[in-house]
């Protein structure tokens, strides 16, 4: 649906995305994951062909963005991160004069508008003014007139950014909804987000890749460590870890929080049953013990940040030269 | 276009600055009228002595025509000051341009959608001079000639507002734009009395020199019904630079660092 090759906009002396490739099939969630300026909205604009890349290209629902920029158009939905709405329209008026301009026949536009608004569960609010709805509600008319000429991609930016928990379960859910019939690709820089909607995620910063999977395999091939969770009773906090540390195959043992400790072993060596043989042995109680997985946050801190310093390092060499 | 078209136009009858706007418009030339014809009345009774015949059309029609369209200087920068910066402050205008539509569709439409609420402004400045016919025949021929010029010269500035309306996010920006060059446009015909001859004497024998830049001189032509070609082009070529520029705006973020 999306074929991304090489794609790179550059402002000024600045890069905002450096040769982006990425391939989206039809049907996929892609979530585009970055901390704020690391070219999401860029990519996403050159994409919806709001403007042309610097170099690179891009297909999206089976064109080219340079030659076909016209037929792109009618077949996506674009919601822009600050959801720009018409506040003196409401929402049945202004997804009309979405549809309308977003070319859907005549006959069709009626229709089409009514059948956006239930699924985004706008109908008893059709006729309020814009001006006058809640934050939510707005963002969902947002929605609303992305989805109203029944697009095959949509693209989202930010859809759930500045929505209270209750909002983002709602939108979530309707971007689920949304997404059994046409490809979605959204951006986020809300990690829960991505695990809870997305089949695929693409990690983003500085303008570039820097990590592309499902993400549980990201999970898998990210933690190099496996981390344990043991919550201790009837022994000091220090005595305990000193005598795990001595656990076949655990490589470091540190305080999480009081009478909590966390114990790395390399990924596959799981060390529970010694941990467990020693707490019987030596009359302590046991009272948790936990395997954990590394989260898609802590991936992301460290796909980021390694990166950032990576490039600082650079640019320091670069200035000494 | 005709979407856009239509979301504009139903913008500005919902808007209450256009409702003010034209109410002020009306107000100020119905007011200006009215002295004209208390003036025109005047002079008329003292006509047969001073051994002159007063033309209605002369003196009461062109100069009423004359202050709507000086009115219109001051009242256009307002109308258009909008169109393009308000969308480009609430973001709607990168949506639009995710739309399946080019820069001209939506450039045009703006256009469109603003001749046709001061078109209906012109029109009902109309109902004076009816009501004057009421008492006095006019000519309508003439009076049709002036409000073509008219919609000409509303074109002009509707497009230049439209224009200083895609600069910036800024309305007062927009407006502040509009009128500096809507005052320059009229001030060109005091060139003339202020240049030395040799540089106003235009090429040509019948060339009317610098001060046919000005933009309310071409309107006396029309208000005069003697409208030349050139009246026409002056309008239209100003109008369609300035729709263009616009475009070249728009497009500009395509290429722009």
């Amino acid at each position: 649906m999306i074929t991304a090759s090489n794609l790179t906009k550059r402002f000024n002396e600045k890069l905002a995305v450096d040769s982006l490739s990425f391939e989206m099939a039809a049907g996929e969630v892609l979530g585009f994951l970055g901390p704020n300026g690391a070219g999401k909205t860029t990519t996403m604009r050159m994409l919806t062909c709001y403007f042309p890349p610097t170099s690179g290209t891009a297909t999206v629902a089976g064109f080219d963005i340079y030659n076909d920029s016209k037929k792109i158009r009618q077949n996506i939905g674009y919601l822009p991160e600050l959801v720009p709405l018409h506040p003196e329209m409401t929402p049945r008026e202004f997804v009309g004069f979405a549809a309308a301009a977003k070319g859907v026949a005549h006959g069709d536009r009626k229709r089409f508008v009514e059948e956006a608004l239930g699924r985004c569960n706008l109908l008893n609010v059709a006729d309020q003014l814009i001006s006058q709805l809640s934050r939510g509600y707005r963002q969902r008319v947002g929605l609303a007139q992305a989805i109203v000429n029944k697009p095959k991609v949509l693209i989202l930016d930010e859809p759930t950014v500045g929505l209270d928990p209750a909002q983002i379960l709602d939108i979530r859910t309707l971007i689920r909804d949304i997404a059994q019939h046409s490809t979605v690709l959204l951006s986020t820089h809300i990690l829960p987000e991505v695990e809870a909607i997305c089949s695929r995620v693409i990690i983003i910063s500085g303008g570039r890749i820097r990590a592309l999977d499902t993400p549980e395999n990201l999970t898998k091939s990210l933690s190099s460590n496996q981390r344990t969770l043991v919550e201790l009773g009837g022994v000091e906090d220090e005595v305990a870890a000193e005598a795990l540390a001595k656990i076949e195959g655990v490589t470091s043992v540190g305080p999480s929080s009081p009478h909590h400790l966390w114990i790395d072993s390399p990924r596959g060596v799981d060390p529970r049953a010694e941990i467990a043989k020693m707490v019987v042995e030596k009359g302590w109680q046991l009272l948790t013990l936990q395997s954990q997985n590394m989260k898609l946050e802590d991936i992301f801190l460290k796909v980021v940040t390694s990166e950032a310093t990576s490039e600082e390092t650079r640019e320091e060499v670069g200035g000494a030269v | 276009m005709l979407a856009i078209f239509r979301r504009d136009l139903s913008a500005y009858f919902n808007s209450i600055t256009v409702w003010i706007l034209t109410a002020a418009y009306l107000f100020v030339s119905g007011l200006i009228f009215t002295l004209m014809v208390s003036n025109f009345v005047e002079s008329s009774m003292g006509g047969p002595m001073s051994g002159r015949t007063p033309n209605i059309m002369d003196e009461l029609v062109l100069g009423y025509q004359w202050w709507l369209g000086f009115l219109m200087i001051f009242l256009l920068p307002m109308l258009t000051m909008r169109l393009l910066a308000e969308e480009k402050r609430i973001g709607t205008l990168e949506l639009l341009f995710t739309y399946p539509v080019n820069e001209w569709e939506i450039v045009l439409a703006k256009f469109f959608a603003s001749l046709l609420t001061v078109l209906g402004m012109l029109g009902m400045s109309c109902i004076s001079l009816a009501y004057i016919s009421s008492k006095t025949p006019l000519d309508w021929t003439l009076v049709a000639s002036g409000y073509a010029g008219l919609a000409l010269m509303a074109s002009t500035l509707i497009a230049i507002g439209l224009w200083a309306s895609s600069l910036s996010a800024s309305q007062v920006i927009a407006a502040c734009i509009t009128y500096g060059l809507a005052m320059m446009l009229w001030l060109m015909q005091l060139l003339d009395k202020f240049l030395p001859e040799k540089l106003t004497q235009g090429f040509g024998e019948d060339s009317k020199g610098i001060g046919s830049l000005g933009i309310m001189t071409h309107l006396e032509s029309f208000a005069r019904g003697n409208i030349s070609s050139h009246d026409i082009v002056y309008y239209l070529a100003l109008t369609l630079l300035f729709l263009f520029l616009t475009v070249r705006v728009l497009d500009s973020r395509k290429w722009r660092m």
